[in-house]
C-alpha cells in the first residue's frame, strides 16, 4: 500500500483539480481540493512512518518500462516528509485565507482559482517526488503558470503589474533552468538523477567537458534562485506577495519558493555531487548570496510601511538562510537548509494568514492603520506574534530550532564559521528590529477602539481553526528538534 | 541642444544613449498623429464613443473651414520650448534616472558576458550528429530499437512521449489546461451578456469555406494517424485549433459561439485530461505493481495499433486544438 502513495498523491491531487469545473455548487471546489488535500497529508503520513520505521527508500516506475527509459519516482523518508509538511501547509493556507478568497476573488472565478491551487499542489508533489530532471521541469512550469495566477487573481491594478513582472522573471528562471537542462542532458545522455550522477562522476574523473558541465551547473542555481527570489534577484517578490490575496501570499511565500529549492537540493546532492559543487565554488556563491541577501533583504524590510511587503522582504531574507546552509557544503549543513524549508513554509505561512485577519479587521495595509488591529483580530495577531518571534529566534518556535541547526552546522565549516555566525546573528537582530515594533503597535491601543475588549472567537471558525493549527505545527516544530533532524538526516542519507 | 547632440559623431551618440537619453530628446520624436491620438481620446471621453476615421473626418473638416489645413505650426516654437525643458530634467536628482542609466549599462555588460560564456560553451559541447555524442547512448537506442516492439508505434516520437514518458506529457498537458483556465479566470466574464458579435468575413467566408473541411480533416488525420506517421496530438492538434480559429473568420462568431462555446471546450478539455489521466495512470498502477494486464498493442503499422497511444493522441489533439480556440476567442474579447 506505502509503495503506491507518492503516485497516489501525485495523480489524487491533478485529477481533483481538473474535475473542478464539473462542479456546479458553489463552494464545492474549496472544499474537495481541501479534502483532497487532507487525505493526501494523511497518506504522507503513513508513508512518513512507513519508511521512517523500515529505513528504506524506494523507486516506482511510472508505467511498465523501467527507468531510464521510462519516468520514475522516488520516495524516502525525507520526500515524504515534504509532502507531509506542504500539505498541511497548503491546506491551512487555504483555510485561512479562505475567508479572503471570497472577498478578493470574484464568485464565478474561485473555481478556476482552487483548480489552478490544487494543479500547483500537485506540481509541488511532483516536484518532491520526481527521480527524473525533465519531469521536474514540466512541472516547474506548471507552477510557474498557476503562481503567477495566483497573484493576478485579485485583480487589483497592483496586482496584475506584480503578477506580469513575476512572469518576466519566471520565465527568466525557467528558461535558463531549462538552458541547463539541455546542456546537461547534451554531454550526459541522462535525464534520470541517478544516471545522471554516474554521468557525472564520469566526466568529472575524465576531465571531458568540464566548461558546459560547469556552466550548466551555474545556469540552474541561477535559474532556480532566481525563481526562489534569492537575494539580487527578488525584484519581482514583494509586490507580488504584498498585492496578492491572503491565501495565494501564504502558499507562494511557504510553499512555491521551497518547492524550488527542494529541485536545487536535489541537483546539488544527486546530479553533481558535493565533490563538483565544492571544486567549482559553487557552494561559496550560494553562500555569498544567502549572507548578502539575509542583510540587504532584512535592512529593506526595515524600511517597509506596508505589513504584507514587510513580510515579503522577511521572506526574501529566510530564503537566504537556506542558501548559506546550502553553501555550507556539508551533511549538517544541507539538513540545517531541510529543517529551515520545513520551518518557514510553517512560519511565514501563518504570519501572512495572521496578517490578512488583521487586514481585513482593519481594514488598512499600512502601519498607521494597522495600530491596534490585534485587538480586534486576537488570533490573527497571536499568529503574526508568534511568526514574528519564531524569525527573531526565540526558543522553543520553529524559526530558533532551524537557525540553530544553521549555527550548528556551520561551526564545523572552513572559513564560513565567522561570517554565518556573524550573518545569523545580525539578521536575528534586523529580523527583532522590524518584527517587535510591529508587535507592540498591534498590541497597542488605537483611539477607534480603545475601549474594545479582544473577542477570540469571533468571525469564521475554519480560519480560526487554521490558525491554532499552524500555532501548534510551529511549536511542534520548535520543540521536537530531535525527531524532526533526526527524520532529515535519515532522509538524506536516503535521498 | 537637438542640433549639438546630432554633430557630436555616433561616440558620442552612444554615450547619450548607454546614459539613458532618447535620440530625439526627452520627449522623444514628435509625432503628430500620437498627438491626435490623445486628443481623440479626450474627445471620445468627453462626447461618447466615436470611430477614430470619423473624428479625423470632421477634425479636418474643421481646420478646413477655418482655412487652416496645410498651415504648419511655427517652427520654433517646440524646439524652444524643449530646449527650456532639458536642462531641467536633467539637473533633476530622480533615482529613476540613475537606475536607469545603471540599468543600460548593465544589462549590456551581462549579455556581453551571456554571450562569451554561451559561445565558448557552445564550441566545447559534442557537435550536432556526432555519433560519439554521449547523448547517442542506451536510452535513445533502445527508443529507436526496440520502441516498435515495446509500444506497437511505428512512429517512434509518438511512443516516446505517449509510452515511454507519458508522465511528463501529462505535465505539459496540464500545463495547457492551466494556461487556459488561468486565460478564462482572468478574461472570462460570463455576466457581461451584451456582446458585439463580428459576423462572418465576405472574404475570407469565399475563401475559408473551401479550404475549413480540408484543414480540419488534415488535422483530425495527423492526430489520428499519429502513431503510424510523423505527427500526433501536439502538432495535429494545432492544425484543428488554427481550423477551428478559421472557422470563427468563416462562420461568424455568434455561430461558433453556439457550436463551441467556452463552457463546452472547457468541458471538452476536463474530459479529455479525465481520460489521459484514467488510461495513463491505470498503466502506470499495472505497470508499476507488476500486474500484468497489458493493454495488447496489436499489428505495429495498423491503425488499431500501439495500445493506448491512438486514444492519448485523441485526448492531446483535443486539449491542445481547444486550448488554441480558447486563446483566440478569450482575447478578442467578445467570447459566448
Amino acid at each position: 500500500m506505502s509503495y503506491n502513495i507518492p503516485f497516489l498523491s501525485i495523480m489524487l491531487t491533478l485529477v481533483s483539480g481538473i474535475l473542478v469545473p464539473l462542479i456546479r455548487r458553489e463552494g464545492g471546489a474549496l472544499r474537495l481540493i481541501r479534502g483532497v488535500q487532507l487525505g493526501v497529508a494523511g497518506l504522507s503520513a503513513l508513508l512518513l512512518v512507513r519508511l521512517s520505521g523500515a529505513g528504506a527508500s524506494f523507486s516506482y516506475p511510472m508505467g511498465h518500462i523501467p527507468a531510464p527509459w521510462g519516468n520514475e519516482l522516488r520516495a524516502g523518508p525525507l520526500e515524504a516528509l515534504l509532502a507531509l509538511t506542504f500539505s498541511v501547509v497548503m491546506l491551512l493556507s487555504l483555510s485561512g485565507g479562505a475567508e479572503d478568497l471570497r472577498r478578493d476573488v470574484r464568485p464565478d472565478r474561485q473555481g478556476w482559482y482552487c483548480l489552478l491551487m490544487q494543479l500547483l499542489f500537485g506540481a509541488l508533489l511532483a516536484m518532491v517526488y520526481t527521480d527524473d530532471l525533465f519531469t521536474g521541469y514540466v512541472f516547474v512550469e506548471i507552477a510557474a503558470v498557476t503562481a503567477c495566477i495566483a497573484v493576478a487573481a485579485k485583480e487589483s491594478g497592483r496586482s496584475v503589474v506584480a503578477a506580469i513582472r513575476y512572469l518576466i522573471f519566471s520565465c527568466l528562471g525557467s528558461g535558463l533552468v531549462l538552458l541547463g537542462i539541455a546542456m546537461l542532458y547534451c554531454i550526459t545522455g541522462q535525464l534520470l538523477f541517478s544516471g545522471l550522477e554516474e554521468a557525472v562522476a564520469r566526466l568529472v574523473q575524465s576531465g571531458e567537458y568540464s566548461l558546459p558541465l560547469v556552466v550548466s551547473a551555474l545556469l540552474m542555481t541561477l535559474g532556480l534562485s532566481i525563481k526562489s527570489a534569492q537575494f539580487p534577484f527578488h525584484a519581482w517578490l514583494p509586490d507580488a506577495h504584498a498585492s496578492a490575496t491572503t491565501a495565494s501570499s501564504a502558499i507562494l511565500s511557504g510553499l512555491v519558493l521551497k518547492g524550488y529549492l527542494v529541485l536545487l537540493l536535489k541537483l546539488i546532492l544527486r546530479v553533481f555531487g558535493p565533490a563538483l559543487i565544492v571544486s567549482t565554488y559553487i557552494d561559496d556563491l550560494l553562500f555569498l548570496l544567502g549572507l548578502t541577501g539575509m542583510l540587504f533583504a532584512s535592512v529593506a524590510a526595515l524600511r517597509q510601511e506596508e505589513v504584507k511587503r514587510m513580510i515579503a522582504y522577511s521572506s526574501s531574507a529566510q530564503i537566504s538562510y537556506i542558501f548559506l546552509a546550502l553553501g555550507l557544503g556539508s551533511e549538517a549543513g544541507w539538513t540545517a537548509a531541510c529543517y529551515q524549508i520545513l520551518a518557514h513554509a510553517m512560519t511565514k505561512s501563518m504570519i501572512f494568514v495572521g496578517a490578512g485577519e488583521m487586514i481585513r479587521a482593519s481594514g488598512g495595509h499600512y502601519w498607521g492603520e494597522l495600530r491596534g488591529a490585534a485587538r480586534l483580530a486576537p488570533l490573527g495577531g497571536a499568529a503574526f506574534t508568534v511568526g514574528g518571534l519564531s524569525l527573531c529566534g526565540l526558543p522553543l518556535l520553529a524559526g530558533f530550532s532551524a537557525k540553530y541547526c544553521i549555527a550548528a552546522a556551520a561551526l564545523d565549516a572552513e572559513w564560513q564559521t565567522a561570517p554565518a555566525l556573524f550573518g545569523l546573528a545580525a539578521s536575528s537582530v534586523l529580523n527583532a528590529m522590524y518584527y517587535i515594533p510591529a508587535i507592540l503597535a498591534i498590541w497597542g491601543r488605537a483611539r477607534a477602539n480603545e475601549d474594545a475588549p479582544l473577542v477570540w472567537m469571533r468571525g469564521n471558525g475554519e480560519g480560526k481553526c487554521a490558525i491554532l493549527l499552524f500555532l501548534a505545527g510551529n511549536l511542534l516544530l520548535g520543540t521536537a528538534f530531535g525527531p524532526v533532524r533526526g527524520l532529515i538526516q535519515q532522509g538524506l542519507s536516503l535521498f | 541642444m537637438k542640433n549639438e547632440t546630432r554633430n557630436e559623431g555616433w561616440y558620442g551618440r552612444f554615450l547619450h544613449w548607454a546614459g539613458g537619453e532618447e535620440p530625439d530628446g526627452p520627449e522623444g520624436p514628435e509625432d503628430p498623429e500620437r498627438q491626435e491620438f490623445l486628443e481623440y481620446l479626450e474627445y471620445i471621453e468627453a462626447h461618447g464613443d466615436m470611430e477614430f476615421g470619423a473624428y479625423r473626418l470632421m477634425r479636418y473638416r474643421e481646420r478646413r473651414e477655418k482655412g487652416m489645413e496645410g498651415a504648419q505650426p511655427p517652427a520654433d516654437r517646440p524646439a524652444e520650448r524643449r530646449e527650456v525643458r532639458r536642462p531641467a530634467r536633467r539637473r533633476r536628482p530622480g533615482a529613476l534616472r540613475r537606475q536607469l542609466r545603471l540599468y543600460r549599462g548593465l544589462s549590456v555588460c551581462v549579455i556581453a558576458v551571456l554571450a562569451g560564456i554561451f559561445l565558448l560553451t557552445a564550441a566545447a559541447m559534442p557537435s550536432f550528429g556526432d555519433p560519439e555524442a554521449p547523448a547517442m547512448n542506451e536510452v535513445a537506442r533502445r527508443y529507436l530499437e526496440d520502441g516498435v516492439e515495446e509500444t506497437g508505434a511505428v512512429n517512434a516520437v509518438a511512443g516516446m512521449i505517449l509510452e515511454y514518458r507519458a508522465f511528463d506529457t501529462f505535465g505539459e498537458s496540464a500545463v495547457l489546461f492551466a494556461a487556459a483556465g488561468s486565460t478564462l479566470l482572468l478574461l472570462h466574464s460570463p455576466r457581461l451578456r451584451v456582446r458585439t458579435f463580428r459576423g462572418p468575413d465576405a472574404l475570407m467566408s469565399l475563401l475559408g469555406r473551401g479550404l475549413l473541411p480540408a484543414i480540419l480533416l488534415f488535422g483530425i488525420y495527423v492526430i489520428v494517424n499519429g502513431h503510424l506517421s510523423p505527427g500526433g496530438g501536439f502538432s495535429g492538434g494545432a492544425v484543428l485549433g488554427g481550423g477551428l480559429i478559421l472557422a470563427s473568420l468563416v462562420l461568424g462568431e455568434e455561430r461558433m459561439a453556439q457550436l463551441l462555446s467556452t463552457r463546452r471546450t472547457t468541458r471538452l478539455t476536463v474530459f479529455c485530461l479525465l481520460a489521459y489521466a484514467g488510461m495513463k495512470g491505470y498503466s502506470f498502477f499495472t505497470g508499476a505493481n507488476g500486474v500484468g494486464w497489458e493493454i495488447p498493442k496489436g499489428t505495429p503499422g495498423e491503425i488499431l495499433s500501439g495500445g493506448l497511444i491512438l486514444p492519448l493522441n485523441l485526448c492531446v489533439g483535443v486539449i491542445v486544438a481547444c486550448t488554441m480556440y480558447t486563446f483566440y476567442i478569450l482575447f478578442l474579447g467578445r467570447e459566448e
